[in-house]
């Protein structure tokens, strides 16, 4: 019996302190980390200091010509530029994104490490509506000799993408769409709720379809992206 | 005895790699290559650098007015600083291909993606068809010059930004919104016209 025990509760309880002590070290480093960035903050994060930073960031990007994100949160913005240029923009309304979760996004986005610049590291489409029905579409493309397929756009009806850092921005739309992958779907919400609990900052808005289009195609998982805290 | 032992040590080489595992795994992206530099300490010098740095910034946006091309929505904005002064409803490239069966010659018609000026402002352009033009129509390509011109198809106006691409009018206007051209720009006669009137020559074309 107790060899039994043994045999099977042991394992078992080793796991457990291992998941203990994995959590706990966690929290440990969360702790360290928290301390250092009040330090950090008192020595090298004067406003100045800051700002410079976000300007070089910028003018680094700016620099390639290649398109990249901006939460500026200044002017309660996204925005996607090219050469510091405005190209396409989103307002952020009060009513769907508080000041506290734009604070709490920019401050997870920058870390402790000072990551000004993010690249996307994911990207995922729960739910999408074909913008164009293929039956026009096989018309359209028939009479300008083009295959179909090519001219159709996948206007989402839910969207995530997500930043190193534990950041991530849901999008919505008012389309009813098709699930794309069901059992992704599921999986990557198990995953999140998760992760919630060991820190994550979301922001989560819901935006006419045309805006959530460009949002959605444009961006893609390697889009450099840099946040403007409010202050 | 050696149990306690062995699973002590368990716990410890699980905790030491959780603790690794935590401090280092939040460090792998790349920084873009991002060198920071610090501010100078005296604070006029502080001032004066990050006023540089913003300077350098407002000089690569555009001055005055510049064109946005959406090629995901099919949107075409006409910008000045924050403000959008007008928006219409494009059709850019449709990204298909086309092989010459004969010679072997490819064409991918996207619209190009990047930063251009507008180089040339026509009116009552005439259209100078491209090889291609007449084999995806399985023609014979002419051997007269003057076979290639077609003086309807691009409409009213056509404003150039390079390479050959131009924005301009088009007759299947029902067509807007759809990725449907070889890689120019086409918008709706009554819109052609207002970028027409209001784009100079030079205006920046920023295309997404």
């Amino acid at each position: 019996m107790l060899r039994n025990v043994k045999s099977v509760g042991l394992p078992a309880i080793v796991l457990l302190f291992g998941l203990a002590l994995f959590y706990l070290g966690r929290a440990i480093a969360a702790d360290a980390d928290k301390s250092k960035s009040k330090q950090n903050k008192a020595v090298s994060s004067a406003p100045s200091q800051r700002d410079y930073d976000l300007l070089q960031s910028e003018l680094h990007l700016a620099k390639s010509g290649r398109l990249y994100m901006v939460f500026d949160f200044r002017k309660r913005e996204l925005q996607l530029k090219m050469k510091a240029a405005v190209v396409w923009n989103y307002h952020l309304d009060s009513a769907s994104v508080t000041d506290e979760q734009m604070q709490a996004f920019a401050e997870r986005f920058i870390g402790d490490q000072k990551q000004y610049i993010r690249p996307i590291s994911g990207k995922h489409l729960f739910a999408a509506d074909k913008k164009t029905p293929d039956s026009v579409l096989a018309i359209v493309g028939k009479a300008v000799n083009i295959d179909p397929e090519l001219l159709q756009r996948e206007v989402p009806e839910r969207f995530q993408l997500r930043w190193g850092g534990g950041t991530l921005l849901e999008v919505h739309t008012d389309v009813e769409g098709k699930p794309k992958a069901p059992l992704k779907n599921v999986l990557i919400q198990v995953g999140q709720v998760l992760a919630k609990p060991f820190g994550e900052s979301s922001l989560e808005i819901t935006a006419p379809a045309e805006q959530a289009l460009t949002l959605y195609r444009a961006t893609s998982v390697g889009l450099p992206t840099m946040v403007y805290p409010a202050r | 005895m050696k149990f306690i032992i062995k699973s002590l040590s368990i716990l410890a080489i699980i905790g030491i790699t959780s603790l690794l595992a935590v401090k280092f795994l939040g460090k792998k992206e790349s920084p873009f290559g991002l060198k920071l530099i610090n501010l100078p300490s005296q604070p006029k010098a502080a001032q004066k650098a990050i006023a540089d740095s913003r300077l350098a910034l407002s000089k690569m946006r555009p001055a005055g007015l510049y064109i946005v091309i959406d090629t995901h929505a099919n949107k075409l904005s006409l910008r000045k600083d924050d403000r959008i002064l007008l928006q219409a409803e494009c059709s850019t490239g449709s990204g298909g291909e086309l092989i010459d069966s004969t010679t072997g010659r490819r064409w991918v018609f996207n619209t190009p993606r990047g930063i251009f000026k507008v180089n040339s402002k026509l009116a009552q352009p005439w259209w100078r068809k491209p090889d291609w033009a007449f084999i995806e129509e399985n023609e014979e390509i002419p051997k007269n010059e003057k076979e290639r011109y077609d003086p309807e198809m691009l409409g009213d106006y056509a404003l150039g930004f390079g390479d050959g691409y131009f924005i301009h009018g088009t007759i299947y206007e029902r067509l807007l919104g759809v990725s449907v051209t070889h890689g120019c720009v086409r918008l709706g006669s009554e819109d052609l016209k207002k970028v027409y009137d209001k784009v100079p020559i030079g205006t920046p074309v920023y295309i997404f």
